[in-house]
């Protein structure tokens, strides 16, 4: 299941703090956010809405709007090269490569008016100028395992699964080393689902593609990523690989987000899940975001808790002031389970 | 559990429904299906986009005319009604749509929008209002009375759909994936919400979802639907843990899981484990999601 | 920004025609106060350029053009206004109708609308007051049966939108007839849309009468910008402000509530709430 090893990191995100500017109002999306990516990594960005995981999504490609984002510190660089404040023109040039995208709806993304295989082909031409454009059509179609004929068809004429191999299509003639796919199955049935992660799996093995794969559905990431970062309000608050993140997980949030997704019930029958409401970015917190729905919560809390690792796992890392009680609580549960 | 000698609540026979686009398409949206829903019970109807489960929900509800078959409420037949008797009689069943957003009129204030729905009873329809509200986590009452629904937010108007869904004190609640406009950690409080109006008023549910692990965690009985037809029915466990049609079994390996996943991770990390992990936690972590 | 005066406020143009609209209503109350009517301004000033005691001249019988415009703002306003009301009135009923209840009455609707819309407006105007003789009323009865259709159509689309909406159908759920939920759940919603075609109603029926009167057809004892155009003419090489005034009165007033319907449409626009 191992991927090649990281090389030197294609995504580097380093304390990014973004903030959007409507009118008089400033939302803190992006409060501090490091990332790492290396080359052939398989990468999972998990978050609900407003935990700002679509704000890192579209800073990533240089798709923030200029006039109403505002980068308040920290930096991105993209293969090494320093995109933070990269113009328009400048980011047209990075776009196919090295970086590519995929999104939600892949209809809105399609030109209706052109056949798929042209539109594929445009993006051949546009990055492999010279080479054979229908062979490499024909190649791309193969790679992404839709039909020859499916080159003449218009977008509206494929089913949902079908258009978004045909994006996935474009944005491989580009031959890019890293796929952002930002919730690329969200609109698309269970089964075509599954069949959309594999094919993403197999061409970033095969290809030698490193994959950060940004959603709000767990099982999706678990399946998919051997790394893990968990969003919240702005924030990453747990990450590593995945059997610590999601086999040991240790923040409060990541353990009511894996119960709500499996919905596990208590012992009292009632199905477990984290009360309140995700916080309103526009008047961010001091402390820990968390707080106010946490059932762990102390004095310290009021400060934002440093980057910890977890004992005994290097390769896991949160923050949380009181790991210690909340992997307390869960190893004399898992005591009492196996006593009783 | 309810008894499976429950009286019989919904029954559709044999029905089926055409579409036809306007390109001249016709669509066989349902094609001979028959479902039974009893006093009290829950049953899940599964399938994916275009099964014809969202279809079959709304012949269901006297919202669209079925081509053939009959819909039996209570044992009677709804076609067979007057038009006055049919008002009257669909009142027992209560929808609870996919969108909260296009589920309430914008323009009215939720006094207004519960005033519909408990007005034709009581007299003291503010107070029942109010009563209402509370009971579905919104509290104080009082002070939502007055505002509008794009003033509330997502979880909010879920709630505020679901009361509304109890004004009439229905018998059955037909629900078209009512967890789909929430976020995944929130998920858990419309459940309990669910869990308790079930409980407390002995509501039977039809619902609709294309996830899984709600219709596990939630029904007794379970009904597969594939392009028109129900391909599987039968309780729950036996259909999610030991599926016998092919077409459910591909549906149930396709689900990405967590739990496999934790499986997988060693035996150190798993099922058991997390398992034991999350109902200790819960303890500590989320509460019943009463707070609003 | 959820409040419509918060929203409107943002249209610039909007604003701009809205405040001279009010300008034109404000001549109308504060007119007939002061004094200013038809009667006695005939003068021994005739002909005269525009100048001190007669800002915007005088015309062939000596009656100040000035007064004459203001005196003018009362009829265009009030044929607008009707015209545009009665339309909507009337498209209103027959969209939501047409649109809820469907079948062949909403075709042979339909029909019926896109064969007043085909025609063209002024020719069908002025054979139907040729017809009927002239006077205000039968003007604004004219204009308003040139109208409907189109308010009728937007009607319509906006009603069939929402009549399948699933807020209309919870309430269809709750066991309410089909005629209290196309007037209290559908039209509240649908209206939005006919309030800007209503709007640009007004300016058309001005522009029409003004064409009317230009050519004669409107009543003849009413001051009216089309009729100072029609008497006007003769004079246009060597009185030019008897023609260019009330043309830019009519050009601007048609055009404020053409720009002021673009603004209340864009308010309305759900899409635009961000």
């Amino acid at each position: 299941m191992a991927n090649s090893e990281p090389g030197p990191p294609l995504i580097e995100v380093d304390d990014l703090r973004l903030a959007y500017v409507i009118g008089t109002q400033v939302v803190h999306a992006l409060q501090g956010v490091s990332l790492v990516v290396g080359a052939g990594e398989v990468v999972g960005l998990v978050g609900e809405s407003g935990s700002g995981k679509s704000t890192l999504a579209s800073a990533l490609m240089g798709l923030t709007d200029p006039r109403r984002a505002r980068i308040d510190g920290g930096r991105i660089a993209i293969d090494g090269k320093d995109v933070t404040h990269l113009s328009a023109a400048e980011w047209e040039r990075m776009r196919g490569h090295p970086l590519a995208m995929v999104f939600q709806d892949p209809l809105n993304f399609l030109n209706p008016v052109m056949r798929a295989g042209r539109q594929i082909g445009e993006s051949v031409r546009r990055h492999d100028p010279g080479v054979d454009v229908s062979a490499r059509v024909h190649e791309l179609l193969e790679l992404v395992r839709l039909p020859p004929s499916s080159a003449r068809a218009y977008p509206h004429e494929l089913s949902g699964g079908m258009r978004q191999r045909v994006l996935l299509a474009i944005a491989l003639g580009c031959r890019p080393r890293l796929l952002i796919a930002d919730e690329p199955t969200t609109a698309l049935d269970v089964t075509t689902q599954a069949e959309i992660m594999l094919l993403l799996r197999d061409l970033c093995r095969s290809l030698g593609m490193a994959m950060l794969l940004i959603s709000h559905d767990l099982g999706l990431v678990a399946d998919a990523c051997e790394r893990i970062h968990v969003m919240y309000a702005g924030r990453i608050i747990e990450w590593g690989e995945r059997r610590g993140v999601f086999g040991n997980p240790c923040h409060p949030y990541t353990i009511g987000l894996l119960q709500s997704a499996y919905a596990a019930r208590n012992a009292a029958g009632r199905f477990v899940t984290i009360g309140g409401e995700a916080p309103n970015l526009a008047r961010p917190a001091e402390g820990c975001p968390f707080a106010p729905r946490c059932g762990f919560v102390l004095e310290a809390c009021r400060r934002m808790p440093d980057a910890v690792p977890v004992e005994g796992d290097g390769a896991h890392t949160l923050r949380c002031w009181n790991a210690r009680s909340v992997r307390a609580a869960a190893n004399g549960a898992s005591e009492q389970a196996d006593a009783g | 559990m309810p008894a499976e000698e429950a009286p019989p609540l919904l029954v559709l026979k044999d029905i089926a429904k055409t579409f036809r686009s306007a390109g001249g398409e016709t669509v066989h949206a349902v094609r001979g299906v028959s479902l039974t829903v009893r006093e009290r019970e829950t049953v899940a109807l599964v399938g994916e986009s275009g099964s014809g489960k969202s279809t079959l929900g709304r012949i269901a509800l006297g919202l669209i005319r079925p081509d053939a078959g009959r819909v039996l409420l209570a044992g009677r037949d709804l076609e067979a009604l007057s038009t006055r008797e049919f008002r009257r009689a669909r009142c027992a069943m209560q929808p609870i749509f996919q969108d909260p957003t296009a589920a309430l009129n914008p323009r009215r204030t939720i006094r207004s929008l519960l005033g519909q729905a408990c007005g034709r009873f009581a007299d003291d329809v503010e107070q029942r209002s109010i009563g209402l509200l509370e009971s579905v986590g919104l509290r104080p009452g009082a002070d939502y009375m007055g505002r509008l629904p794009h003033e509330l937010s997502g979880g909010q108007r879920q709630r505020l759909v679901l009361a509304r869904a109890i004004a009439m004190q229905p018998r059955l609640v037909i629900a078209d994936e009512p967890l789909s406009g929430a976020d995944v950690s929130i998920r858990g409080q419309i459940l309990n919400l669910l869990l308790d109006i079930r409980e407390e008023r002995g509501v039977a549910y039809l619902m609709i979802t294309h996830d899984i692990s709600v219709a596990r965690a939630f029904a007794d009985r379970v009904a597969v639907m594939m392009q028109g037809q129900i391909v599987e029915c039968g309780p729950a466990e036996e259909v999610l843990t030991a599926p016998r049609h092919q077409y459910t079994q591909r549906l149930l390996k396709a689900v990405p899981s967590i739990e496999r996943t934790a499986a997988m991770a060693g035996p150190a990390y798993g099922l058991a484990e997390s398992r034991a992990r999350a109902s200790a936690l819960s303890a500590g972590v989320g509460h019943s999601g009463a707070s609003g | 920004m959820r409040s419509f005066p918060g929203r409107f406020a943002r249209q610039r143009a909007g604003v701009a025609a809205a405040l001279f609209v009010a300008l034109l209503v404000g001549i109308c109350i504060v007119g007939p106060l002061i004094g200013l009517a038809e009667a006695d301004r005939m003068s021994n000033d005739v002909l005269i350029a525009p100048s001190g005691g007669h800002p915007l001249g005088t015309d062939d019988l000596g009656r100040d053009v000035l007064v004459d415009l203001l005196l003018g703002v009362q009829v265009s306003l009030f044929v607008g206004f009707a015209a545009a009301v009665v339309a909507s009135v009337l498209g209103t009923v027959i969209g939501a109708a047409s649109g809820h209840y469907g079948g062949l009455a909403d075709l042979a609707v339909m029909r019926l609308a896109e064969i007043f819309q085909v025609i063209p407006s002024f020719i069908l105007a002025a054979v139907l007051v040729a017809l009927s003789g002239p006077g205000l009323m039968r003007v604004v009865a004219v204009i308003a049966l040139l109208a409907w259709p189109q308010v009728a159509r937007v009607m319509r689309g906006e009603v069939l939108r929402i009549k399948n909406l699933e807020y209309v159908d919870a309430v269809r759920c709750l066991g309410f007839r089909e005629s209290y939920i196309l007037f209290a759940e559908v039209i509240p919603n649908a209206i939005a849309p006919v309030l800007a075609v209503g709007t640009m109603i007004v300016g058309q029926a001005i522009l029409l009468e003004a064409s009317l009167a230009f050519f004669g057809l409107s009543s003849v004892d009413i001051v009216s910008w089309g009729r100072m155009l029609n008497s006007g003419q003769r004079f246009l090489f060597n009185a030019w402000w008897l023609s260019f005034f009330p043309g830019v009165a009519i050009f601007s007033t048609v055009l404020a509530f053409n720009l002021l319907g673009d603004a209340i449409g864009a308010t309305l626009d759900p899409k635009g709430s961000r």
